[in-house]
């Protein structure tokens, strides 16, 4: 320590407690009875709020204070500044510390010998009682450090911080929300675990004692230290908050040095090192290294790569300082009074760190956004919408608790997960799709992103499964939710909310176990959103224009419909739909404005779309497009669903109460009483409804030459403008319905309200089963299925209604739909209908020549093509898990059809669901044969008169490597689609392909042993799903960036 | 603003109530068509089920007949299908000529059972299965079934064995993996009976001696309810006695139909023909007419009948007064109540007669089609057409298929509700292969005569079935 100024004193020539003026209340009685205090303000090139702080000191009700200045920053103008205030006090030159606290320890190598020792920042002010309050509130309760209630500077009304609560990893946190109101709420007097070091009251013998701060820490973590250290030597730590301290808190700003999260990740491991036992530290060491990689994962994925050098750069700056870490434990253990486990007590469970993250309070400034945050919570509307979103969320989870508790049973679309999670991503990632004769085309990534998940989560295929099913509600009420947030309204947007919750389409999906009727349901309330977004139209848009420009909607209106076709292709029909809506709903209201821009984003989006979605992309512009993959097997014929039914959502098996008419009020609401830019948006939500009503409408007539998919799917649009208009109607009450004068609009409130609560009671009713209506069982364990491994693997030909599939099935005409799987019940990899149909027709030939009564040799024709099982489906699910009354039976013609072949078998009591057959001659799908088996045969139906005979199972199971043994002198017959990516290696020898039966494929191995059927995925392919990834990884990444950088709403 | 309002209020308003104005109509449900099941065979199936006979010591030996009335070689596998539990043996293929019949003798592809039955596959179009039957009492012939079905009605037969030599079975094929089970209730003069639970396993044939369940029964109807399964059923009813004495393999009824032919029937002097009808519904009356079909030269009354439920009603039209100047006719069988109804003719001829004697029986046609193979046996027969229409004229041509090829015979008009027939001798040789070809569908019957037995039959499709009530 040098001395700068000849007016300086050094530390050790400074006589105690004088050089201070005490204030006039003082008397030499009071002096005497009352233990000495210094106040230590180390200043640091102080602003003009200093000469506030040393008044606020030297004004002090306490007559043995003295005051001491530590100058850190060398300033040559501070001690006339001092003197000009406080001309008794001592001024130290600190100015070759580093830092707060080792410019504060400099007061321990002076000769002063206080009590009590007041250690200030430079931007303090006390109350004029503080230091008294602190002292009496320290002696009385023998505390060892005392800490004041610290407010802000410009806003006294605000608290900043009342202690400290820290954790296992010395993180701190407040034990007031930042911009609490001061309302006397934590005025008692509390044991905290640390104080902050803006001020503190610390008996100068236990500062002595602890040898200080850790001078080792230049900024930020130092009281965490200080008291931590102070506690294991068995002082006490209070707050005293009658004692009132305003503080700046402006470190970041007065130093231009933004190195918080720097200083506090290396100082709080420091302190971990310094201070945790050897026991606790194999626990606490191993932990904080796992959040510091979640933490720096996050960082990674959001492109805060500073963030991840800081994080991670406080384990290498700490090893770097093992040897006077070391020193510091050593000296810690001789005044360590205090049992690890004690401390722990006192601290707080579990992690700041977490916590902080999910508030949002990592990775933002300080105190602003989270001011703005607690200023919104505070509202009485955002109570509501937490309630709101509590009650919505207990609602879902409530009524799903069967799902959550048992699963889901794989029924309809909700086709079962393979049994690992490697099998989810082997699918994804080999381009061969097993299901009807097999062909090449990816499974949707969506699903190899779940396997990920699952992967990521220990093999909780269960768990993704469910999340697979229950996540996209979440997701719509999410979407529903942000629609009107643009408003500014959180009541519109909690009306939004709910009314999408208590729309029977999400519940009707699950009961029909319709995927994509939920996957629609997730995205329609987005699509909206970023549609209106895009035509910019008052309320979505400021005044300087779009909310967003057109390149960003393009890219979310991609990114939107990106991520929902990814999980289910049809998807993609919703678009058309709500455009469609828009555009005439703006027409009708007579407000085009924005239709151009709508156009363009819709043509961008569905070019950022294709590249979303790029392997997809790839198969269809390799195979053409196929109107099959969307229509889901679904023909043109006219359906049972009328008008009413589909007006109130009640698409599932059973018919929802008429009671949901009464969404009708509210929905009409905006419509009657709204204005202004309320009015033009209920038109054209209204619209939208009306279109998807109308699309499902003219389908379910039989006035289109071609299918729809699922109308849950279709219907998705206009639950979400209903939950749009909802929203709406509470706006148009708050705007619209007070200007009004007295009349009959003011009766709209009260009948909106009870229509709601009306609407919503069949949807409340529903929660009875916790299921949702969806049956308790499903297939697995109904239907005969042989092992494959036993006799060798087949296929299974399913038929029936394409509601009733368990995975989207081919149209076959007459409201039937098929699918052919392999080995038994379908996964989800088999769930979707790939663009390239390989040598599918041939199974659809067999039924239909069947169904025309041209052959009643269909089992031989069958056999051919390695189908076992044909089995056809009554109900979505077995007895007694599907009322009969639910049954969509299969046509007569079918069964009379299947009944009438002689080389069919009907298994006899399987279920009353289901008729299943079995094929008395089949042909493995994978079999061996002497060669010269299909002489003769050039064309399947040939297999009528010449039927496959002597051939004997190998090779059984799926994938895309299948090992096994070959007899010698045989061929091996491969019944699926040819592809000469497929080969066969026999003992490490490949075998020659020939074409076989006209459709097949044939290896000519040169002699028997162990064989490999093998598929090569093409690079291209799998360059495409990687080009994917990357794709998807920065649209995430781009929208967590904004997630993060959003202010809170 | 106000005018936007009631605009957008007029708008959205009205699209929902045109909405649902328009729902109130029925809507066009298209599934798939119901199957046209006939009880006529139809030869481009491909598949025919014989449910057989005995073997070749029994008193209805069996044997098959397969035509091929095509121009091309046909291949035909005929599985044979055996009453006891051997194994079931290999499938023999045969090839045709064009224009061509090849007898084979089931026994010989089962020898030791007792009872035979086939599946023949066929995979030419233009052939035609018939099982032929050669008893001590008489011969017969029918062609197989080309569909399996899960209800027969036979209308009529006797069991009157000690003191008419009457005998009656049933024969029950079932071609499937999996056995089936039938129930079988009989409503005969001496009161009604049933056998429950009778199974046919899989791949077998199966016979119930009726003779036996039902005993001294002069006029005896059964219906065959298939619990489980699906069957191909026939009548054997043996006839001998002084007065009567015949064979008849009649190709049991499956199901019933509400409009059905009779092509040939007649009141010719020293025959008596017998039409029962059946009514095999449980509650419900039918109230039935059989309307008469001539060439053209009377037109007569329809003979009324009512069918209680489960009951048969026969007439004797032998003794039918208005029929008294007619001598070849049709019967057109109508459920004026839609109650399906099963209908037969029986022909006898006694002992007495001058004319060639023996029994004969049918069973009513129930499609009528523009193309049909019959298939003839001997000089004496003849087939029978008739139009069905109440208005349209069908061009009837009748051709011959022989080994040379196709014989255009002679060519002729006939009238709506007209009945006409074509003698064998007219048509050329013993054992023509007559195919008739109309402009509008026709139902074609023939009476096949030979020097020692007589035969009635439907002849067979050989193009669309359709259903008689639909063409009328």
């Amino acid at each position: 320590m040098a001395a700068t100024d000849e007016n300086l004193s050094r530390a050790d020539d400074v006589e105690p407690t004088s050089g201070i003026e005490t204030s006039e209340e003082s008397t030499p009685a009071a002096r005497d009875a009352t233990p000495s205090v210094t106040a230590v303000v180390v200043a640091n090139d102080p602003g003009e709020w200093f000469s506030e702080t040393l008044e606020s000191i030297v004004t002090q009700h306490y007559p043995r204070l003295g005051l001491m200045v530590i100058d850190a920053a060398g300033d040559p103008g501070l001690a006339a500044r001092v003197r000009a205030v406080a001309p008794a006090a001592t001024i130290v030159d600190g100015s070759d510390t580093d830092g707060f606290a080792a410019a504060a320890n400099a007061v321990l190598e002076t000769d002063i010998d206080p009590a009590f020792l007041l250690l200030c920042h430079d931007d303090v002010a006390l109350g004029p009682d503080a230091v008294r309050i602190l002292v009496t509130e320290s002696l009385r309760s023998n505390a060892g450090i005392t800490g004041p209630k610290l407010v802000e500077w410009d806003e006294p009304e605000h608290l900043q911080h009342v202690g400290l609560v820290v954790d296992r990893f010395a993180v701190a946190g407040d034990v007031v929300d930042p911009a609490e109101l001061d309302q006397e709420q934590y005025d008692a007097v509390t044991d905290v675990f640390a104080v902050p070091s803006a001020c503190i009251l610390i008996r100068t013998g236990l500062f002595g004692t602890l040898g200080g701060y850790d001078d080792g820490m230049n900024r930020r973590g130092d009281d965490v230290d200080l008291c931590w250290r102070a506690q294991l030597a068995g002082a006490r730590i209070l707050v005293a908050p009658d004692a009132v301290v305003r503080h700046r808190e402006e470190m970041v700003e007065r130093s231009g040095l933004d190195d918080v999260r720097k200083t506090r990740a290396r100082h709080q491991l420091r302190t971990v090192l310094i201070t945790g036992g050897p026991v606790s530290l194999l626990f606490t060491l191993p932990a904080l290294l796992v959040l510091t990689l979640g933490e720096a994962g996050i960082a990674l994925a959001t492109g805060r790569l500073s963030h991840v050098t800081d994080v991670m750069g406080a384990w290498t700056w700490n090893l770097a300082r093992v040897g006077d870490i070391r020193t510091r434990r050593r000296s810690l253990k001789e005044i360590n009074k205090v049992r690890q486990a004690d401390i722990r007590a006192v601290q707080q469970a579990g992690s700041v760190r977490i916590n902080a993250f999910v508030r949002g309070q990592i990775g933002r400034g300080d105190n602003r956004l989270r001011r703005e945050l607690v200023s919104a919570i505070r509202t009485g509307t955002t109570r509501f919408a937490l309630i709101a979103w509590a009650m919505v969320l207990l609602f879902v989870f409530f009524g799903s608790r069967a799902f959550v508790t048992g699963g889901v049973p794989a029924v309809g679309d909700f086709a079962a997960f393979p049994e690992t999670s490697g099998e989810l991503i082997s699918d994804w990632w080999n381009s061969w799709n097993d299901r009807d004769l097999g062909s090449v085309g990816v499974v949707p990534s969506g699903f190899g992103l779940l396997g990920v998940l699952a992967a990521v989560l220990g093999g909780a295929v269960g768990f993704v499964r469910t999340l697979w099913i229950l996540g996209p509600i979440l997701i719509g009420l999410i979407g529903a939710w942000r629609m009107l947030g643009v408003t500014g309204s959180r009541r519109a947007q909690i009306g939004s909310l709910i009314a999408y919750a208590i729309v029977p389409l999400p519940w009707a999906s699950v009961a029909s176990a319709s995927s994509s009727g939920l996957v629609g349901y997730a995205v329609a309330p987005w699509l909206i959103t970023v549609l209106l977004r895009a035509q910019a139209s008052a309320p979505y848009r400021v005044a300087a224009g779009p909310v967003r420009s057109l390149p960003s909607n393009i890219v979310g209106l991609g990114a939107v419909l990106g991520l929902a076709v990814i999980f289910e292709p049809p998807v993609i029909l919703i678009l058309p739909v709500v455009a469609a809506g828009l555009i005439v709903g703006s027409l009708i209201a007579l407000h085009p404005a924005g239709l151009g821009r709508l156009l363009i984003v819709i043509l961008g989006g569905i070019g950022c779309l294709g590249v979303v979605a790029l392997p997809q992309t790839l198969d269809l512009a390799i195979s053409g497009p196929s109107w099959e993959m969307v229509a889901e097997g679904r023909s043109g014929v006219a359906s049972t669903l009328s008008l009413s039914s589909l007006l109130r959502f009640s698409v599932g098996p059973d018919d929802w109460s008429t009671l949901v008419w009464a969404l009708a009020i509210p929905v009409s609401v905006p419509l009657l009483v709204g204005r202004s830019w309320r009015f033009d948006l209920a038109v054209r939500l209204w619209f939208v409804a009306l279109v998807s009503w109308g699309v499902v409408f003219v389908s379910a007539r039989g006035w289109l030459s071609f299918g729809l998919p699922d109308p849950a799917l279709m219907l998705a649009p206009a639950a979400a403008a209903v939950a749009g208009l909802a929203g709406l109607a509470v706006t148009s009450v708050e705007h619209d319905l007070r200007t009004s004068g007295f009349g009959w609009r003011q009766a709209l409130l009260p009948a909106a309200l009870v229509a709601a609560v009306l609407a919503g009671l069949p949807t409340l009713a529903a929660v009875e089963t916790g299921r949702w209506g969806l049956g308790r069982g499903d297939f697995t364990t109904t239907l005969p299925f042989v092992d494959p491994g036993v006799e060798g693997s087949y296929r299974v030909v399913w038929l029936g209604d394409p509601a009733l599939l368990p995975a989207s099935g081919r149209e076959l005409g007459g409201g039937l739909a098929w699918l052919a799987t392999l080995d038994g019940l379908p996964t989800v990899s088999d769930r979707h209908i790939p663009a390239d149909e390989g040598s599918g027709p041939l199974i659809e030939a067999v039924v239909e020549a069947t169904l025309a009564g041209d052959t009643s040799r269909a089992g031989r024709l069958f056999g051919g093509l390695g189908v076992r099982y044909i089995v056809v489906m009554d109900r979505l699910a077995p007895a007694p898990f599907s009322a009969a009354d639910h049954a969509l039976p299969a046509p007569p013609a079918l069964v009379e059809a299947l009944d009438g072949q002689l080389d069919l078998r009907q298994l006899v009591g399987v279920n009353s669901a289901v008729r299943v057959y079995e094929n008395t001659e089949w042909t493995s799908v994978r079999s061996a044969a002497v060669g010269g088996f299909d002489e003769g045969i050039e064309d399947l139906f040939d297999l009528a008169v010449k039927p496959l005979t002597g051939t004997a199972a190998v090779l059984s199971g799926t994938g895309e490597s299948i090992e096994g043994s070959v007899p010698a002198d045989t061929e091996v017959l491969v019944t699926q689609t040819p592809d000469a990516d497929w080969s066969l290696e026999v003992d490490g020898q490949g075998a020659t392909r020939r074409r076989a039966l006209g459709w097949a494929t044939a290896f000519v191995p040169v002699d028997g042993g162990n064989a490999t059927l093998s598929y090569a995925t093409p690079l291209w392919r799998r360059l495409a799903l990687v080009g994917q990834l990357v794709v998807l990884g920065l649209l995430a990444s781009a929208q967590l960036r904004r997630l993060v950088a959003r202010k809170p709403a | 603003m106000r005018a936007l309002r009631t605009l957008s209020l007029v708008v959205i308003g009205g699209l929902i109530a045109v909405g649902f104005v328009i729902d109130l109509d029925d809507r066009d449900f298209e599934r798939l068509a119901d199957p046209v099941t006939v009880a006529v065979p139809v030869s481009n199936t491909g598949t025919w089920f014989c449910p057989g006979g005995s073997d070749a010591s029994g008193r209805a030996a069996v044997g098959l007949e397969i035509v091929n009335a095509g121009d091309g070689v046909a291949r035909a596998e005929v599985s044979a299908f055996r009453s006891d539990a051997e194994e079931v043996p290999n499938p023999v293929s045969f090839a045709l000529d064009p224009g061509t019949r090849l007898a084979v003798s089931l026994p010989d592809l089962a020898p030791g059972s007792e009872w035979v039955g086939a599946v023949v596959e066929v995979f030419d179009p233009d052939v035609v299965v018939e099982q032929t039957y050669d008893g001590t009492t008489g011969t017969d012939r029918s062609p197989c079934f080309t569909r399996t079905a899960e209800r027969f009605i036979v209308t009529d037969g006797a069991t009157r064995e000690l003191f008419h030599g009457e005998r009656m079975l049933l024969l029950m094929l079932n071609p499937f993996h999996e056995d089936a089970v039938v129930d079988v209730s009989f409503d005969a003069d001496v009161g009604p009976d049933s056998l429950t639970a009778v199974v046919v396993p899989g791949r077998r044939l199966a016979v119930i001696e009726v003779t036996e369940e039902v005993t001294v029964a002069a006029r005896v109807s059964a219906q065959i309810d298939v619990v489980a399964g699906r069957i191909a059923a026939s009548r054997v009813q043996v006839h001998n006695s002084e007065e009567v004495r015949g064979l008849t393999v009649t190709p049991a009824t499956p199901d019933g139909a509400v409009v059905a032919v009779l092509p040939s029937v007649s009141r010719g002097v020293g025959r008596t023909d017998v039409v029962t009808v059946t009514n095999p519904s449980p509650t419900e009356t039918a109230e039935v007419d059989l309307e008469i079909l001539t060439d053209g030269t009377a037109t007569l009354d329809p003979i009324e009948l009512t069918v209680r439920p489960g009951r048969t009603v026969r007439v004797d039209l032998s003794i039918e007064a208005r029929l008294s100047e007619l001598d070849e006719f049709a019967l057109i069988v109508r459920s004026l109540t839609e109650v399906p109804v099963a209908a037969m003719v029986e022909s006898t001829v006694p002992l007495t007669s001058d004319d060639v004697v023996g029994v004969a029986a049918a069973p009513a046609q129930d499609a009528a089609s523009l193309r049909w193979i019959a298939p003839l046996d001997g000089g004496g027969s003849s087939i029978s057409v008739v139009n069905p229409s109440a208005s349209e004229i069908a061009s009837i041509t009748v051709v011959v298929i022989d080994e040379d090829g196709r014989h255009d015979i002679t060519t002729v008009e006939l009238g709506p509700r007209r009945r006409t027939s074509f003698d064998a001798a007219d048509l050329g040789g013993d054992r023509p292969i007559v195919v008739v070809e109309a402009s509008a569908p026709v139902v074609v019957g023939r009476e096949i005569v030979g020097f020692t037995s007589r035969q009635i039959s439907t002849a067979v499709i050989g193009d669309v079935a359709l259903p008689i009530v639909s063409v009328e």
